[in-house]
């Protein structure tokens, strides 16, 4: 049975080590909050001022209302063109513009088409750039038609905020960062260092020791949860239309599967070093790239689709969206839970075993 | 003097410690490798697949050819729902992304010319995905509205009005418009950096952590021979990385380098500098490997979303595009997409050579400064 007092001594052992080292505490809070401010503020998906060149060979006055129509939007800006024949490879090269615009002789008396050329070493930006140009040419330029009038309805986001994305997603990706992180850490530093053995010899239990070295980054976890929630919904006014008590219950839930992960890799790195790179390319880099945090889930390749579904922040981070932003409830997210719920117990039951395996 | 005998020896200690820890090693090739095909294929911003689902009160012809010219495409998959859902109930319960409705008499309407409407409903949560969806629902309508006014213009050809503007584009350097092709010189880069700032932060601290760096102190080993012995090994295993992942971009994603090698190397040479040096200046700062790392990883973190990988640089508002200015990666990265994209030459690249170069000097200046022979 594990004795509630020896949990603790170790629980407190750990707290200590948290906090003489000032330095890893301090970036465990300053790190979300930079986070949260450079994704609020630069992570912005939409291209402004793209530099195009224009080459008009036609000097007249359709053409130039049709770069009248480019220049004022705020999606382009003018660059000058050197003198001589155009050549846009070599701009993009240059990088000094991103698009050339090439009107022919005769435009808008016997000739209607222009070529666009864009740089697309960067391809969403080309098809968004591609896209910019259409809508100009078809505003500005076409006879409107009786048609289908679409209606569009934009749901919990009217606003097409990126903050609104990105602030749910960070709560997910720093709670697996420093509960996966800090505890695959701690554990195989002591084995480093050599201290396991001295626990060992002890007679505590090795589930004491686990749920001991769990507990205080449970809680640093949870701390660090919340100040981020508070400051996205102060600095970026993201929304909480869900119900707290159910946002704290999956939390809690999705602590313990970051937990258990850094356990697992604990048990398996034997240095320190060991367990940072696995750690990270078991955590930050899944939880970034595969979990829809960043890039939807639904673009990707069929293999890579099924990866996801070992990915806890996947089903966490449709919690706290879902929480968050659509104001679900329980009968909408247990699905999630329950495969959080099953994953942290799979981890849990061969962590341990293959702790108790280093024992003897 | 510097000898190199002793350096050599050192280089020799240093592999032979790298290479005896299997887990080193996986993490330094394995790993790379998976990234390299994670990453190539996860991160892109298209919108595939959605889930749109149809509340079709029509039931007419009409609408059901609507409903079949957005099955076609593999921007969205279309989940059959009862007609009694509520579009915002399916969207609360992520059973669709997009829903659209069409009311009675939709068919009638359109078939007569006159104004019609359809309602979409979009999720709009993530405000990128959402953005797009409305422009491909856009595009997709607009698309079978032209095909339908074709096929009666030919039924009753009336002159057509033919002072639209017609716009042609063309993708230059990627015209398929390939999203690996922009990534995986990202990656690389993201790489490089990860490996060289990583191994050189952990370097000096581990021999403190375990005592040996008093070991080594009491040797008549000079600073600079310590120097060179720890980071020349990083330099040689960060540059065969670059190749193993330069050599799996080829096989894997058939990406060819348009510029030249040679160029390539020398820049990573020259940026490697700036990483190694940052390594070192977190090393002599710290008192353990925990805390090494930590802070290897928050400033790697902070480079990397600032470095233009996901998101160009460009996007970014002014204050922000500043900061970006003195990110080494950012720099290196747009060097490495020049080169494998553009075959961009070193005229092209003159800024950059300066940026990389006035850093490295500066960066792994101060870390020899600061790297001092004692505990």
């Amino acid at each position: 049975m594990p004795n509630l007092n020896r949990i603790k001594a170790i629980a407190e052992k750990e707290v200590f080590h948290i906090l003489r080292d000032s330095r890893t505490l301090t970036i465990i809070f300053i790190m979300p909050l930079l986070q949260l401010i450079i994704f609020g503020y630069a992570m912005n998906m939409e291209i402004r001022q793209v530099p195009l060149v224009v080459d008009d060979s036609a000097l007249n006055s359709s053409s130039q209302a049709l770069i009248d129509a480019f220049i004022h939007t705020d999606y382009f800006h003018l660059v000058p063109k050197d003198e001589g024949i155009l050549n846009p490879g070599e701009l993009f090269k240059e990088r000094r513009a991103q698009a050339t615009l090439s009107i022919p002789q005769g435009f808008g008396k016997d000739s209607f088409t222009v070529l666009l050329k864009i740089d697309a070493s960067d391809p969403n930006s080309a098809q968004m750039i591609q896209n910019y140009a259409n809508g100009i040419v078809n505003n500005r330029f076409a006879i409107a038609g009786a048609g289908i009038t679409l209606q569009p309805l934009i749901l919990y986001n009217p606003d097409l905020k990126s903050s609104f994305f990105f602030v749910p997603g960070l709560i997910a990706l720093i709670l697996v960062m420093i509960c996966a992180l800090l505890t695959s850490i701690s554990i195989s530093r002591e084995k480093e260092m050599g201290t396991m053995e001295q626990i060992l010899v002890s007679p505590v239990s090795a589930t004491e020791i686990l749920l001991g070295k769990v507990l205080p980054y449970i809680f640093l976890g949870l701390m660090d949860a919340l100040l981020i929630l508070g400051v996205g919904m102060l600095l970026f006014q993201v929304p909480f239309r869900g119900e707290f008590i159910v946002f704290l219950g999956f939390t809690f839930l999705y602590v313990l599967t970051s937990l258990c992960l850094g356990l697992l890799v604990s048990t398996v790195a034997k240095t320190q070093q060991g367990a940072m790179m696995m750690a990270l390319g078991m955590t930050l880099l899944p939880t970034l790239l595969l979990s829809g945090y960043m890039f939807p889930i639904s673009s990707m390749p069929v293999i890579l689709q099924k990866i996801t579904y070992i990915i806890p922040a996947r089903y966490y981070l449709q919690i706290i969206r879902g929480i968050m932003l659509k104001g679900n409830s329980v009968r909408h997210l247990y699905q999630s839970g329950l495969s959080l719920l099953i994953m942290s117990v799979t981890m849990l039951i061969i962590a341990s075993r293959r702790f108790k395996l280093r024992l003897s | 003097m510097i000898s190199l005998k002793v350096i050599g020896s050192f280089i020799k200690k240093e592999f032979r410690q790298i290479m005896r820890s299997r887990e080193m090693l996986i993490v330094l090739f394995a790993l790379p490798a998976v990234q390299l095909l994670v990453m190539g294929f996860a991160v892109t911003n298209e919108v595939k697949n959605l889930n749109l689902s149809f509340l079709d009160y029509d039931r007419s012809a009409t609408s059901r050819a609507l409903i079949q010219s957005f099955d076609s495409t593999d921007r969205f998959r279309i989940v059959p729902v009862s007609n009694a859902a509520k579009p915002e109930e399916l969207i609360s319960a992520w059973k669709a992304s997009v829903v659209i409705v069409i009311p009675p008499g939709f068919g009638a309407d359109y078939g007569q010319g006159r104004q019609s409407n359809l309602q979409v409903i979009v999720d709009g949560i993530d405000g990128n995905t959402a953005s797009v969806a409305n422009s491909f629902v856009a595009g997709v309508v607009g698309d079978f509205h032209r095909k339908r006014m074709q096929e009666t213009m030919h039924r009753s050809p009336i002159p057509r009005l033919n002072t639209q503007v017609e716009l042609l584009s063309s993708m230059t350097f990627n015209p398929d418009l390939r999203s690996s092709l922009n990534t995986i010189p990202g990656i690389i880069a993201i790489l490089v950096t990860v490996t060289s700032m990583m191994l050189s932060a952990i370097s000096l601290v581990k021999e403190k952590e375990l005592g040996t760096l008093e070991q080594l102190l009491v040797t008549p080993v000079k600073k600079a021979e310590l120097m060179a012995g720890k980071l020349i090994p990083y330099l040689i295993i960060t540059l065969v990385q670059l190749q193993v992942a330069i050599v799996l971009a080829g096989l894997i994603f058939r990406i060819e380098l348009a510029g030249s090698y040679g160029l390539l190397l020398l820049f990573s040479m020259i940026y490697l500098f700036t990483t190694l040096g940052l390594g070192i200046l977190i090393s002599t700062r710290v008192a353990s490997q925990q805390q090494a790392m930590f802070f290897s990883w928050f400033i790697m973190v902070i480079i990397i979303l600032l470095s233009g990988f996901f998101v160009p640089v460009q996007n970014m508002p002014r204050g922000i595009r500043w900061i970006s200015f003195f990110n080494p990666l950012s720099h290196y990265m747009t060097v490495l997409r020049e080169i494998v994209i553009k075959g961009s030459g070193i005229t092209q690249l003159m800024k950059e050579l300066w940026i990389l170069g006035g850093s490295g000097v500066l960066i792994f200046g101060l870390s020899v400064i600061s790297f001092r022979k004692r505990v």
